[in-house]
C-alpha cells in the first residue's frame, strides 16, 4: 500500500481556496433567497387565504418529500425543455433556495406558533392590525427561537452545495473531483475538502451562538 | 341619563357546540366602573374578549360611545379590520398574565402603541410614555425589560401601556390574580386612581373589596348570563338569588 502523500494535495491549495470561496459564495447567497422564500411560505402557510395555505402547504410537502439532486436536475436540465435555460450557477442557486426555503418555512413556522398567544392579543388590543402586530411584536421574538434551527439548516446548505458538482459547477467537492483526476489522491483529496466542509461549518454554529446572544441582548433577555 | 360608553346588546358566543355567552345585555355609564364576579368558567372572560372582540361574538352587538365595534360581516374584509383596530384602540385590556412585550424595555412597552397604532413621533411618543409610567410610579424603572420586574411592576407598566392611547374603557381580567399577594395593592391602589379619575371601567375580580369599594355596580355571572346586577352595598348584602348567595358566601368566608 502506498504511503498517504499529501505535498502534492496542499501544493493544490489555490484550487482548493477557490472551491472554498464558491462553497461559501452558492450557500450564502442561496441562504438570503432561502430565507426570504422561508419566510414567506411560512406567512402563506398561516394565512387566512385558503389556496394560499395549500399552496404553502404543498410547497413544503414536495420540497421535503424529493431529493435535493432530483430538484437540482430538474432546474438544470428539466426547465430548458420548457425554454427556461439557466446558466449551471444559477440554476444551483435557484434549486439550492428553493429547497433550503422549504425547510426554513417549516423552521419559521415553528418559531412563529411558538411566541405565546397574549404576545399577538395584547399588540391587537392595543390597535395594531395582523401585519404589525407580526412585524413588531412576533416575528422579533420568532427570529430569536429559531436560530439555533436555521443556522442547522444552513448547514444543510453548505453540505449541499456538493451536489452541484453533477452539473459541473465548481465548488469544493467538484475542485476535489478534478485534482483525483490529475493526481490519483482520492484519500487525500477528499479528506482535504471533509476538514474544510467541518470547518466552515464550525463558523457557521459559532456564528448563531454569537447571533443569538447578540440579539438577545438587543431585546434586552440578558444582562451584561 | 346619557349615552352609556359601553352598551352590550344580545351578545352570545359558542366555540364550537359550546355555548359560553348566552345573552348578555349591559351598560356602562360614562366615568363609571363595573365589577364582574362569578365562578370560574361562568364567561367572565369571554365577555371581556368579546367586548374588544379578541374573541369575536358569535351575535349581539358591542357599541363604545355609541359607536359600534365592528362592521355588518357583509362589509369588505379591509374595512372591516380597519374599524376592528380604531376601536380596539379606544379600548385597553389588561390581562391577567400582562402580556408584556418581553423585547422591548418598560418604556418600550408603553411608547409601542403611540408608535405604531397612533403613528406618533419618537421623541413626543417617549415624553408621554414617560409621564405615564411616572403616573404608575415607575418613573425609575423605564429602561428594565419585563423580565428584570416583579410582577406588580410589569402589571403597572401593562395599565400604562393601554392608559397612554387615552382608551374611553379599559377592562381587567383578574389583573390581580397572577400576583403574589403581597403585590397585590400597588396594582389595586392604581386601579383605584383611575376609577376616582373618573376612567370608565369593566372590571372582573376575585377582589370583593375593591368590587365594593370602587363599583358603581356589580354584576353577577353564572353559566354564560348575568345572574343579577345591583349597586355593592345591596348584592353584598342583599344578594336576590341563590346562586349568588351561594357564590358570596364561598368567595367571602375562606
Ligand atoms: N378559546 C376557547 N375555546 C374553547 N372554549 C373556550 C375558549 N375560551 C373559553 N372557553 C370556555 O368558555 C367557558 C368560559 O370561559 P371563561 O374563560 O370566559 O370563564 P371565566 O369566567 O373567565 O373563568 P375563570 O374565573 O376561571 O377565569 C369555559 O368553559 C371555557 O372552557
Ligand atoms: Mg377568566
Amino acid at each position: 500500500m502506498p504511503g498517504l502523500d499529501f505535498d502534492v494535495i496542499l501544493q493544490r491549495w489555490p484550487e482548493f481556496l477557490v472551491g472554498a470561496r464558491a462553497t461559501i459564495i452558492y450557500s450564502g447567497i442561496s441562504l438570503f433567497f432561502a430565507s426570504a422564500i422561508g419566510l414567506a411560505v411560512a406567512l402563506a402557510r398561516m394565512s387566512r387565504v385558503t389556496p394560499l395555505r395549500w399552496f404553502a402547504r404543498g410547497y413544503i410537502d414536495f420540497v421535503r418529500g424529493t431529493p435535493a439532486l432530483v430538484q437540482i436536475f430538474f432546474v438544470y436540465f428539466g426547465l430548458p425543455a420548457i425554454g427556461i435555460n439557466l446558466s449551471a450557477p444559477t440554476a444551483a442557486v435557484v434549486a439550492l433556495s428553493i429547497n433550503s426555503g422549504g425547510y426554513l418555512a417549516e423552521i419559521f413556522r415553528g418559531g412563529i406558533a411558538s411566541v405565546d398567544r397574549g404576545q399577538a392579543e395584547a399588540a391587537r388590543s392595543l390597535g395594531m392590525s395582523g401585519a404589525e402586530s407580526m412585524r413588531r411584536i412576533i416575528l422579533p421574538q420568532a427570529v430569536l427561537r429559531v436560530v439555533p434551527a436555521a443556522a442547522g439548516e444552513f448547514t444543510n446548505l453548505v453540505k449541499g452545495t456538493s451536489l452541484l458538482s453533477t452539473i459541473s459547477v465548481t465548488e469544493l467537492t467538484r475542485v476535489a473531483q478534478v485534482i483525483v483526476g490529475t493526481t490519483f489522491r482520492p484519500i487525500e483529496a477528499y479528506l482535504a475538502i471533509a476538514v474544510i466542509y467541518f470547518i466552515l461549518n464550525a463558523f457557521i454554529a459559532q456564528g448563531a451562538v454569537w447571533l443569538e446572544r447578540r440579539l438577545m441582548r438587543a431585546q434586552g433577555l440578558i444582562h451584561v | 341619563m346619557s349615552e352609556p360608553m359601553v352598551r352590550i346588546t344580545g351578545l352570545r358566543k359558542s366555540f364550537g357546540s359550546n355555548e359560553v355567552l348566552r345573552g348578555i345585555d349591559l351598560s356602562v355609564e360614562k366615568g363609571t366602573t363595573i365589577a364582574v364576579i362569578g365562578p370560574s368558567g361562568s364567561g367572565k372572560s369571554t365577555l371581556l374578549r368579546c367586548v374588544n372582540h379578541l374573541d369575536p361574538p358569535t351575535a349581539g352587538s358591542i357599541e363604545i360611545d355609541g359607536e359600534p365595534m365592528s362592521l355588518r360581516p357583509d362589509a369588505p374584509y379591509r374595512r372591516q379590520e380597519a374599524q376592528l383596530n380604531r376601536m380596539r384602540s379606544q379600548v385597553g385590556m389588561v390581562f391577567q398574565r400582562f402580556n408584556l412585550f418581553p423585547h422591548r424595555s418598560a418604556i418600550g412597552n408603553v411608547m409601542e402603541g403611540l408608535l405604531v397604532v397612533r403613528r406618533m413621533a419618537e421623541p413626543e411618543a417617549r415624553r408621554i410614555a414617560a409621564a405615564m409610567l411616572d403616573r404608575v410610579g415607575l418613573a425609575a424603572k423605564m429602561d428594565a425589560y419585563p423580565a428584570q420586574l416583579s410582577g406588580g411592576q410589569q402589571q403597572r407598566v401593562a395599565i400604562a401601556r393601554s392608559l397612554v392611547m387615552e382608551p374611553k374603557v379599559m377592562l381587567f381580567d383578574e389583573a390581580t390574580s397572577a400576583l403574589d399577594p403581597e403585590l397585590v395593592d400597588e396594582v389595586l391602589t392604581v386601579m383605584r386612581e383611575l376609577a376616582a379619575e373618573g376612567l370608565t371601567m369593566i372590571v372582573v375580580t376575585h377582589e370583593m373589596g375593591f368590587a365594593r369599594d370602587v363599583a358603581r355596580s356589580v354584576v353577577f355571572m353564572d353559566q354564560g348570563v348575568i345572574v343579577e346586577q345591583a349597586a355593592p352595598q345591596d348584592i353584598f348584602v342583599a344578594p336576590q338569588h341563590d346562586r349568588t348567595r351561594q357564590f358570596l358566601r364561598k368567595v367571602l368566608h375562606h
